[in-house]
């Protein structure tokens, strides 16, 4: 297992450089560039192409990703063409507010979907069943926007009543924290566990029809035991692979959400950053990226060794 | 900017100016004190006459309160707060209340003191001006409360004069010769010619006074903001908000009332609208969808102000088929301009010519415009001799394109509503949208055949007209040239008499509308709901907002 984690570690280097190189190249052959965002349609061609050089864009983009991975290398990640300050810090302030919402709402996914995949699995085609694939198909096609629109509206029309906006970390206000995340992580739950629900009764329904569930029910285990013990177990790997591709794509950004609930996270980091074409923040906040979606994945692929003892990496 | 009181030829002081505005305001108390008790309705503009340039809903005099905060919200961060170089109304928002500005403007756009309490002008290119007493800077490191002099002054416009490409509004000043401060409190201008915008431009939201230290200690004034005005900064979090507290120093007496002010970024216009609603914001600018579902409510009064900006769609008069003026003048009598307000606007817009309609004293009158064609309400006349125009040009079977961008969906809304226009009168057109990341190259190269976008706040009819036609000016992207108006526009900068300059911003007008690089479309309105606990703020252009917290006092 050891050496399977320090290969999957080492591949990991290759990975990220390629990706930081494709987005690098990419964001260079999109028309229009920070120097003219800058300055703006007001400007001459002259002051734009002196601006270009004082950011050191018209040098060959060979040079500037070597310079830009020179000072990654060095703990140097680079300055906001816009700002003028290190991107590191920005992105140091959105990432807790991410992990937060993401860790919340892979919570509320799995504290929805879990119940609700079993139920609707051990109660195929009854009243139960169709209810929960209602909820579920309803996640799936309420677009984020839409719902985290209706949150928002539904609290301040009835209630008159929003979480405050921004973000208040935990450690220092936990009331208010707990405020800012309870209805962006419904949002974003909701929407994970319409998936992961599907994904839980499929897999458990598979499960429930192999012969070691018939052979336990014909030791005389109860119902629930069976269930909890064996099928439930078994049927966890496949959702576990949701999970964590789950975690991964919040980490790097619920874009909506924090968009509605004007959550200062990753998300809204990185589409500031394109549209702006503030290349080293897209730099800094890719590599982020690439890192936490190939860890995940590797957590996954581990813990599939812990949950299911036929899984082996040796 | 209007410079109406032909500041060049009157020596105006402060205490004057007070003096004409304690009139005003009696006048305004005792028309709002008449206007009490009428319901609050959303003035929205639905035809030429109905939208004024500033319909507020009166409020009633009563002794101003001290304390609480005044909350508004943004929808993105400051890109930074040094306001010698950047533009957007994030930053004004952010810092408007930190500084001072050499010379104020009104509500209503008028040239008022605010640093320099008076000015002369002994001849047409020098101005002396003559700096407020007892102004300090906030007690902050490193300038700990110092007093502002007119070497401050100097340094600032200086400043904005710097010859990098991040300072866009060098254009300001470059007619200045040279720029002394003759004593701690008098600022010498020396001009290389008579310049008649100089007063609007000493009054630009922009042309900001601040310490040299500051700008010295941080390397610039990106990440710092030290002022003389009415509130301190406290406190900045990207993504978050920003706070202010009260300036406990500021040189207006009794000023500012609220204690603290702050500006909460929130990107989602209905979480915004929400916020308003759930008493987290106390003013919102709103579209007129939002004005109108807030209609009825007496928790909100609700205004609107025509705004120093316009949507404009731009001809490349560089190269066929727009460097025939019968094409632009055809493509401009298709325009129905009251049907785009109506369809984009929600009716809160009025048909531009070429100043927005923001600018009152010196933007063509409604009345006016309506002579021309284009703007008249015939349309089906204006269809039929534009046919004949573009039939004359031998271009009836021509593609045009018609390049916007996005993500503004003003502007892929007006693109569709013209595209609409132009094909009911059978004109073929493809329309190509564009990130802004790229349409600004594209337009600086002069790529597009015609292309939609808006102005942004402009408050001198000198960045309407020479900025934008003057043949040598950068900001030419039109690429119109013609030297009979140059030379008028030459002369509109060097007529120091305002008469005089009026009537050439005038002839040049008329020139323009039949020369059309432009299609001037409409000026926006800006609706702002705010609380009903809100009192003594005056809804005002984008760019002066933070400056009205000054006299915003909260009814707790």
């Amino acid at each position: 297992m050891t050496k399977y984690i320090a290969r999957r570690l080492v591949l990991l280097v290759p990975t990220v450089i390629l990706v930081t190189v494709i987005v690098f190249t990419l964001m260079r052959a999109m028309p229009g560039d920070a120097a003219s965002l800058q300055i703006g349609d007001s400007a001459s061609r002259d002051q734009i192409e002196t601006l270009r050089a004082q950011l050191g864009l018209d040098r060959p983009l060979y040079a500037q990703y070597f310079v830009w991975a020179a000072g990654v290398l060095t703990g140097d990640f680079g300055k906001s063409h816009r700002t003028q300050q290190p991107v590191i810090d920005e992105l140091k302030n959105a990432i807790p507010v991410s992990a937060e919402l993401a860790l919340a709402g892979v919570l509320t996914a799995v504290a929805v979907a879990l119940p609700l995949g079993t139920l609707a699995a051990t109660n195929r085609a009854r009243h139960i069943d169709y209810a929960a694939r209602l909820v579920a198909l309803a996640g799936l096609s309420i677009p984020s926007f839409v719902l985290g629109t209706l949150v928002v509206l539904f609290l301040a029309l009835w209630f008159g009543w929003l979480p405050p906006t921004g973000y208040v970390p935990l450690y220092v206000d936990p009331l208010t924290n707990l405020q800012q995340f309870v209805f962006p992580a419904l949002v974003v739950g909701y929407r994970s566990s319409a998936l992961m629900t599907r994904m839980v009764r499929s897999s458990l329904l598979d499960v429930l029809q192999q012969d070691y569930i018939r052979t336990a029910m014909s030791k005389g285990l109860s119902w629930p035991t069976v269930v909890r013990r064996h099928a439930l177990r078994n049927a966890l790997i496949p959702v576990m692979t949701l999970i964590g591709t789950q975690v991964g794509a919040l980490l790097s950004g619920a874009v909506v959400s924090e968009t509605i609930f004007s959550l200062p996270g990753v998300g809204r980091l990185f589409i500031q950053a394109v549209t702006q074409r503030d290349y080293a923040m897209v730099q800094v906040v890719i590599l982020f990226i690439a890192l936490v979606v190939s860890l995940s994945n590797l957590i996954v692929d581990v813990l599939y060794a812990v949950v299911d003892p036929r899984v082996g990496y040796e | 900017m209007s410079e109406s009181g032909n500041v060049w030829t009157h020596r105006i002081s402060r205490r004057r100016w007070l003096g004409g505005t304690a009139v005003v305001g009696l006048g305004a108390v005792s028309a709002a004190l008449i206007g009490c008790g009428k319901k609050s309705e959303a003035p929205v503009a639905s035809d030429n006459k109905a939208a004024a340039p500033a319909a507020l809903t009166p409020q009633a005099a009563a002794k101003p309160k001290n304390g609480g905060e005044i909350r508004i919200a943004v929808d993105g961060d400051p890109v930074s707060y040094d306001p010698h170089i950047e533009a957007s109304y994030r930053t004004q928002w952010a810092i408007g209340g930190v500084y001072n500005r050499v010379l104020g403007l009104t509500t209503d756009l008028k040239i008022t003191p605010e640093l320099a309490a008076s000015w002369e002008t002994p001849d047409p290119t020098t101005v002396v001006l003559k700096m407020q007493q007892g102004v300090k800077f906030h007690n902050v490191a490193p300038v700990n409360g110092r007093a502002l002099t007119a070497e401050d002054v100097v340094w600032s416009i200086n400043r904005i004069t710097t010859n990098k490409p991040e300072f866009q509004r060098r254009y300001m000043f470059d007619q200045i010769d040279k720029i002394t401060a003759t004593d701690a409190n008098t600022v010498t201008i020396k001009l290389k010619q008579p310049f008649a915008p100089l007063f609007g431009y000493l009054a630009n939201p922009f042309t900001i006074v601040a310490p040299k230290e500051a700008a010295e200690a941080k390397g610039d004034l990106r990440t710092v903001a030290i002022g003389s005005g009415p509130f301190v900064f406290k406190s900045g979090q990207k993504g978050v908000s920003y706070k202010w507290d009260k300036n406990p120093g500021y040189w207006e007496k009794e000023m500012p009332y609220a204690d603290s002010y702050t500006l909460n970024v929130v990107p989602d216009a209905a979480t915004r609208l929400s916020s308003l609603r759930a008493k987290q914001l106390d003013i919102e600018v709103v579209t007129i969808d939002q004005a109108n579902s807030l209609k009825g409510d007496n928790n909100f009064t609700i205004d609107s102000v025509a705004q120093g900006n316009s949507f404009t769609i731009r001809y490349n008069t560089t190269r066929a088929p727009f460097n025939d003026v019968r094409v632009r003048k055809a493509f401009d009598m298709v325009m129905d301009r009251k049907q785009i307000a109506q369809l984009v606007f929600g009716g809160a817009a009025l048909p531009a010519g070429p100043i927005s309609p923001g600018l009152t004293a010196w933007a063509m009158s409604q009345d006016e415009l309506a002579k021309n064609a284009g703007y008249r309400a015939d349309k089906a006349a204006d269809i039929a001799e534009a046919k004949k125009l573009l039939e004359a040009a031998g271009q009836t079977s021509t593609q045009f394109e018609y390049v916007y961008y996005i993500p503004d969906i003003v502007h892929e809304q007006v693109a569709q509503v013209a595209q609409q226009q132009l094909e009911k009168a059978g004109f073929k057109v493809k329309l190509t949208k564009m990130e802004y990341a790229a349409w600004i190259p594209f337009t600086l190269e002069k790529k597009f055949m015609m292309t939609g976008t808006g102005s942004g706040f402009r408050d001198n009819p000198d960045e309407y007209l020479y900025a934008l036609f003057h043949s040598t000016s950068s900001r030419n992207d039109t690429g119109y040239k013609n030297p009979e108006i140059d030379k008028l526009l030459e002369l509109s900068r060097s007529q120091l008499k305002d008469e005089e300059r009026k009537a050439t911003v005038a002839d040049l007008q008329k020139r323009l509308m039949n020369e059309v690089p432009n299609s001037w479309i409409i000026g926006q309105t800006l609706n702002e709901a705010r609380a009903s606990n809100v009192k003594g703020y005056v809804p005002t252009y984008t760019h002066n907002r933070p400056r009205q917290f000054v006299r915003t006092w909260l009814d707790k």
